[in-house]
C-alpha cells in the first residue's frame, strides 16, 4: 500500500485494523460460465479472432519430413520420364500458393508461418481450412495439401 | 512446456499497460488475460453495490463489454481499477434501478442511489457490523483504500471527487471505528 505525504500517513489504518480488514470474509461471487463466454466471445469477434501464440515450428516437422521424402522420390522419376514441362499460369494461382511460384509446397506453409509470426495483417484468403481463424492449423493444411499434390506430381 | 502454456505464461507476466497495448493491436488473448485478472475484483465490487450475486454477474458482463468497446484506441492513464470503478458503480446503480423499477417514487430513487449496507449476518465479526453501519461513501473510501489498495489520489479519480473529500471521508470512517467500543481495540498500540 502506498504511503506518500505525511498527511496521508495520518490516514493510515493501524496494523491490527488492516489485518482485520483483510481477514473479512468475502462473499463468494459465483460467476456463471455463460458470463465468461459472452465476454470472451465478444472480444474474439471484435478483435478479429486472432489469438497470438508463438509459432511452434516443431508442429511442421512431420510434414517437412514427409514432403522431403516424397520430393526425393518423385522428382528423379520426372526427369527420367521427361514429362512435358507445365508452365505455371501467369495470373491464376492456387489459394494455397502463397508465394505465387506456381506450385503448392512446404515453402508456402513456411511463408504463412512467417506471416503469422510477424503479426502482420493477414489476408482472409489464407484461412485455408475455413475455420474462421488464421493460425498454425492453416499452415498444416497447406503442408497436407503439398503432400497430397506431391504424391500426384506438381500442382 | 508446450507452446500454448508458454504463451499463457508470457501473458501472465505482462503488465496491464502491455496487455492493453496488445489488445489495441487486436490480441484477443490479451483481453482474456485482462478479464481474468480483474474478473473477481469487479464481481466483488458489483456485489458490494448491488447486494445480489446475480446482479453482480450481470454488472461484470456489462462492465467488460463496456471496456471492450473502448478498443482499439484505448489509453490507460492510471490504475486500471481507477478506470473500472466508476463503470462498475454506474452499472450497479442502473442494475438496481432496473430491479426496483416498480418502486418509482422519488423517495425510493433517492434511497437506491446509495449502496445497500450489507446486512451483518449473525456470527459475523463486530468489525463487519460497524462497517455496515458506516455511511456508504465513507465505507467505500475505507475499503478502496485498505482492502483494494488504491492511493488517495486514485480513489479521488475513481470516485470523481476532490482529494480533500476523500481524506475527510477516510478520516471520518477511521474516527468512527476508533470511537466505537466494538472496534477501538484495533487502534491500541
Amino acid at each position: 500500500m502506498k504511503i506518500g505525504h505525511p498527511e496521508e500517513q495520518k490516514l493510515q489504518a493501524p496494523p491490527k485494523l488492516l489485518a482485520a480488514l483483510h481477514r473479512l470474509p468475502r462473499e463468494p461471487i459465483f460467476v456463471p460460465l455463460t458470463v465468461d463466454e459472452a465476454v470472451l466471445n465478444a472480444a474474439r469477434r471484435q478483435l478479429g479472432n486472432r489469438v497470438e501464440r508463438p509459432f511452434d515450428w516443431f508442429r511442421l516437422m512431420p510434414w517437412m519430413a514427409a514432403v522431403t521424402v516424397l520430393v526425393l522420390l518423385v522428382f528423379p522419376a520426372q526427369f527420367i520420364i521427361k514429362a512435358p514441362s507445365r508452365q505455371p499460369s501467369a495470373a491464376v494461382f492456387n489459394r494455397e500458393d502463397l508465394n505465387h511460384d506456381g506450385r503448392v509446397d512446404i515453402l508456402d506453409a513456411f511463408a504463412l508461418a512467417r506471416q503469422l509470426k510477424s503479426g502482420a495483417h493477414l489476408n482472409p484468403q489464407f484461412d485455408i481450412n475455413g475455420d474462421g481463424v488464421i493460425d498454425e492449423h492453416d499452415t498444416e493444411a497447406i503442408a497436407a495439401h503439398a503432400v497430397s499434390l506431391a504424391k500426384g506430381g506438381r500442382s | 512446456m508446450d507452446a500454448h502454456a508458454t504463451a499463457k505464461h508470457d501473458l501472465e507476466r505482462r503488465s496491464d499497460l502491455e496487455l492493453i497495448a496488445a489488445i489495441n493491436r487486436g490480441e484477443a488473448a490479451a483481453f482474456e488475460e485482462l478479464y481474468f485478472r480483474y474478473r473477481d475484483w469487479v464481481a466483488g465490487l458489483a456485489f458490494r453495490f448491488t447486494g445480489h450475486s446475480d446482479a453482480a454477474a450481470d454488472v461484470l458482463q456489462e462492465t467488460f463489454l463496456y471496456v471492450l468497446r473502448k478498443f482499439p484506441g484505448f489509453r490507460l492513464t492510471a490504475n486500471f481499477k481507477t478506470f473500472l470503478y466508476p463503470a462498475v458503480r454506474n452499472l450497479s446503480i442502473a442494475a438496481r434501478r432496473k430491479a426496483e423499477r416498480y418502486q418509482s417514487s422519488e423517495a425510493e430513487l433517492e434511497r437506491i442511489e446509495g449502496a445497500p449496507a450489507p446486512e451483518p449476518s449473525p456470527g459475523r465479526g463486530e468489525l463487519e457490523v460497524v462497517l455496515a453501519r458506516l455511511p456508504e461513501e465513507q465505507r467505500e473510501v475505507l475499503l478502496l483504500r485498505f482492502v483494494d489498495g488504491l492511493s488517495l489520489a486514485e480513489i479521488a479519480a475513481a470516485m470523481d471527487i476532490p482529494l480533500g473529500t476523500v481524506k475527510s471521508r477516510l478520516h471520518n470512517a477511521l474516527e468512527t471505528l476508533r470511537q466505537d467500543e466494538r472496534t477501538k481495540e484495533f487502534f491500541d498500540h
